[in-house]
């Protein structure tokens, strides 16, 4: 993982960047910053701007207002020169179907003026497309398709890697291998990952530092375990299953109303201070069993954190945009 | 620099992989050949002149000539048997039969220098019982030539005849007639070239011959111009030195004939077997050696330019609206390559091709002509003259030229196909508008120039045969070169700059 506070590499830097499409706005003011090192992961419900940012971070729309530099190098002033440090999947990984995996990799490597098959092969092997890569790309699988995206963004060792939904359409294991890749680049190679998601789960695994776009605003952005403590420090989440979900419900008077939550198989989710957890818990249980309601198990919530602590952060207000 | 390769590398290896470039180069084969074929139906059968014909025409006069002595002939026998006219015609009827059994073609020279007739002359005089024993040593002596093919010893004696002729016609002009009446005895012998082995040249021989005693003519013209009151010493008869032409016309027609001389001469010294100038439009000077349809066909094929139009908005439909409606324009534009770089690069990929296209046709034209055609011509130069001077010019490079004027064509609609591309997000809505646009617009100068609606002369497809222009053939009359240069330099610029804004500034 990252060291500690070392000199820290800026590698995008994002100044007040506003975007128009017509007279509506969609990015308002935006800055950021991702160094060397990290995967940065960028989180927001539909529509909230994750895409139309990231498409203007690699040059396909057009910079209304603000800067974006990536290595120092602005997009506007010098934009070859930026961009060669930039690698990605922009949406889903689309290529020349009628040709082989190497051929379409060759493309690329002439269009970033770095035609080594060498290198190409070292890609090709590192996304485990060996076997396949000379067939052609019409009849890969969507996940062979991924891997060759990021064989592709990969291929010029660039500074900043940007990847629009990368798990998209991936299989469990192909989003593993995917995620070791992608920490392997950054850790290892010291590239800055750029990475936009809607799985909480998957991007609390894979992101050094998250930031939170919702209606083109940027909301927060903090190192992963810092966002999901910020918020719920003070609380813990439990799980209870028994026999009678309502009836224990019911029985839980002395805990307030937002905390609990009765699910619709019966569970219900408890939300307590972590001052006194130890106390309520004993007392829940003891109020339970005394009510003669079965208590099969007493869990604590982990892997939904960063999912509750996004609705959280964002409310309602990510029902509001356009899908 | 190096980029801008690596970028045309990039589009045309993505064409070429396609599979659909190698179609085209296939298809484009397949259409020159076509093109020739349909020429090949649409020309007008020549008449026929060939040597067997001919002799057909000869079998035919002695059927003709016989009748005059068949017995149900409504003249007596025995006038037709002793009358002069009886003679004459069993006389030609016998020298007509004597060719054919002998199997002398009409382009032999036993028939072209007359030799035969006069040898029949003779004949006819030994029928009659006039100067019998001179006649018949005449008869013998030209029969013997005949049998030995001697014809240069028949030559040398018609030379001397024709030196006897015309020094009493042109006495001022000595050199003039020598250099006339001594000219073929002395090419043929030289170079051993029998009379009746190549028509062409036969044909050629006789054209220098006759302009050399025209130029004969034109000294003796002259000096009777120049002289008032003279009056031939050979002759004395005043009508042979009355002067017919005046100086000037004697100038003028002299500048004819040593045109004529000069082609024809260059045509002998190089072997130039056909007259091809017609094909391109030029005068014919000396028309000797025929036609060539090889070059007819292959000229032709030029005006077929539209297989390479409509190949070329096809390319360029792919190559950029191809690239939105795969959605690999993403992946493409990731790059550190300006836009508009990459949009010059698929331009001048498209360009290229076009360039590519029209040589395969060109060579797809020729080799389809001279498959249908045969080699006749194929190796001659266009000979052109200017004051006597003659000079050959390569109807390759002629054929050439027709074709670079018309890649004018290909170009602009390949600039337009092009700009409809890069504004459309789907392949096949492009190259669907291009063909419409580029076919329509073709048939819609026509309509329009049918209906005598002269505004559709500012329509670009009106303007794009620029020779047509410049000869005041094209389909609207009068229009200028300036006037088309105009209309098309500006709808380039448009569909230039809207490419390119359309490309460079898009968002995608």
């Amino acid at each position: 993982m990252q060291n500690q506070t070392t000199e820290r590499q800026v590698i995008l830097g994002i100044e007040n960047l506003s975007k128009f499409f017509g007279k509506k706005q969609v990015l308002h003011n935006i800055s950021f910053d991702t160094y060397a090192g990290e995967v940065f992961g960028f989180l927001g419900p539909n529509g909230a701007g994750k895409t139309t940012l990231i498409k203007t971070v690699v040059g396909h729309l057009m910079i209304d207002d603000g800067n974006v530099s990536i290595c120092g190098k602005t997009l506007k002033k010098d934009f070859e020169g930026a961009m060669a440090n930039v690698g990605g999947i922009i949406e889903s990984p689309e290529f020349y179907k009628y040709m082989s995996g190497y051929d379409n990799l060759l493309q690329y490597a002439r269009l970033r003026g770095v035609e080594d098959e060498a290198r190409v092969k070292e890609v090709v092997h590192l996304v485990g497309l060996d076997n396949r890569i000379h067939d052609k790309v019409g009849k890969y699988s969507l996940g062979m398709r991924q891997r060759l995206g990021v064989a592709q963004a990969i291929l010029h060792r660039p500074k900043l890697l940007v990847l629009d939904e990368p798990t998209n359409g991936l299989d469990p294991a192909g989003i593993k291998e995917l995620r070791n890749i992608l920490k392997r680049i950054a850790h290892e190679e010291d590239a800055s990952v750029l990475v936009s998601s809607h799985l909480m789960s998957e991007m609390e695994l894979m992101c050094d530092r998250v930031g939170v776009i919702v209606g083109g605003n940027l909301i927060d952005v903090k190192p992963i375990d810092e966002l999901v403590s910020s918020t719920a420090m003070d609380k813990s989440d439990f799980i209870f299953e028994t026999g009678d979900g309502a009836a224990v419900f019911a029985l839980l008077d002395f805990i307030p109303a937002p905390g609990k939550t009765l699910h619709e198989n019966g569970d219900v989710e408890l939300v307590i201070p972590k001052a006194n957890e130890r106390e309520l818990l004993a007392r829940i249980n003891r109020e339970v069993v005394q009510a003669g309601i079965d208590l099969y198990s007493v869990s604590r919530k982990e892997n939904k954190r960063l999912e509750d602590v996004f609705m959280e952060l964002t409310g309602s207000e990510g029902d509001d945009q356009i899908g | 620099m190096g980029k801008m390769v690596r970028l045309v590398k990039n589009e045309m290896i993505k064409l070429v992989k396609r599979k659909s470039l190698p179609v085209m180069l296939i298809v484009t084969v397949i259409l020159s050949v076509g093109v020739v074929l349909l020429f090949n139906f649409s020309r007008v059968a020549e008449d026929s002149s060939g040597e067997e014909y001919l002799v057909e025409e000869w079998k035919k006069e002695i059927v003709q000539l016989e009748r005059f002595f068949a017995p149900d002939h409504y003249l007596d026998n025995a006038y037709a048997d002793n009358s002069d006219r009886g003679r004459r015609f069993r006389n030609r009827s016998l020298m007509l039969q004597y060719l054919v059994d002998n199997g002398y073609s009409p382009y032999d020279w036993r028939y072209t220098s007359g030799i035969v007739e006069e040898m029949f002359e003779h004949k006819l005089q030994m029928d009659i019982n006039y100067n019998y024993d001179k006649h018949k040593a005449e008869y013998d002596r030209l029969e013997g030539l005949i049998q030995a093919d001697d014809w240069k010893t028949y030559y040398k004696g018609l030379a001397e005849q024709q030196l006897a002729t015309y020094s009493y016609l042109y006495p001022m002009a000595e050199a003039e007639v020598l250099d006339a009446v001594w000219y073929e005895y002395n090419y043929r012998t030289e170079h051993n070239f029998r009379p009746g082995n190549e028509r062409w040249r036969d044909e050629l021989i006789s054209s220098v011959a006759s302009s050399k005693l025209s130029l004969a003519y034109f000294r003796q013209q002259e000096y009777a111009r120049n002289t008032p009151g003279y009056i031939n010493p050979s002759t004395g008869d005043p009508s042979m030195e009355k002067p017919e032409l005046t100086l000037e016309q004697i100038a003028e027609n002299r500048a004819a004939v040593l045109d004529k001389l000069a082609v024809a001469t260059y045509r002998l010294d190089h072997n130039i077997k056909a007259d091809i100038g017609y094909v391109f439009g030029e005068e014919s000077v000396v028309s000797a050696g025929g036609k060539s349809v090889f070059w007819e066909s292959f000229a032709a094929s030029s005006e077929f330019i539209i297989v390479v139009g409509v190949l070329v908005i096809i390319i360029a439909g792919l190559i950029v609206a191809g690239e939105f409606s795969s959605g690999t324009i993403k992946f493409l534009l990731v790059s550190p390559v300006k836009r508009w770089k990459i949009v010059m690069a698929k331009y001048v990929t498209v360009l290229s091709l076009a360039v590519v296209f029209t040589l395969v046709m060109y060579l797809a034209s020729a080799a389809a002509s001279l498959a249908v055609f045969g080699t006749y011509g194929f190796d001659d130069s266009v000979v052109l003259v200017k004051d006597g001077v003659a000079w050959g010019v390569s109807p390759f490079l002629k054929v050439f030229g027709y074709y670079g004027w018309a890649f004018v064509e290909v170009v602009v609609v390949a600039t337009m196909a092009f700009c409809l591309s890069s504004l459309m997000r789907s392949t096949a809505v492009s190259i669907g508008v291009g063909l419409f646009a580029y076919l329509s617009g073709t048939a819609l100068v026509e309509l329009l120039s049918s209906l005598g609606l002269d505004f559709g002369r500012y329509i670009l497809f009106a303007n794009l045969d620029l020779p047509a222009v410049m000869a005041n053939t094209s389909i609207f009359p009068n229009q200028t070169l300036i006037e088309a240069i105009v209309i098309i330099v500006a709808h380039m610029a448009v569909f230039i700059w809207t490419a390119w804004d359309g490309f460079v500034r898009r968002e995608i």
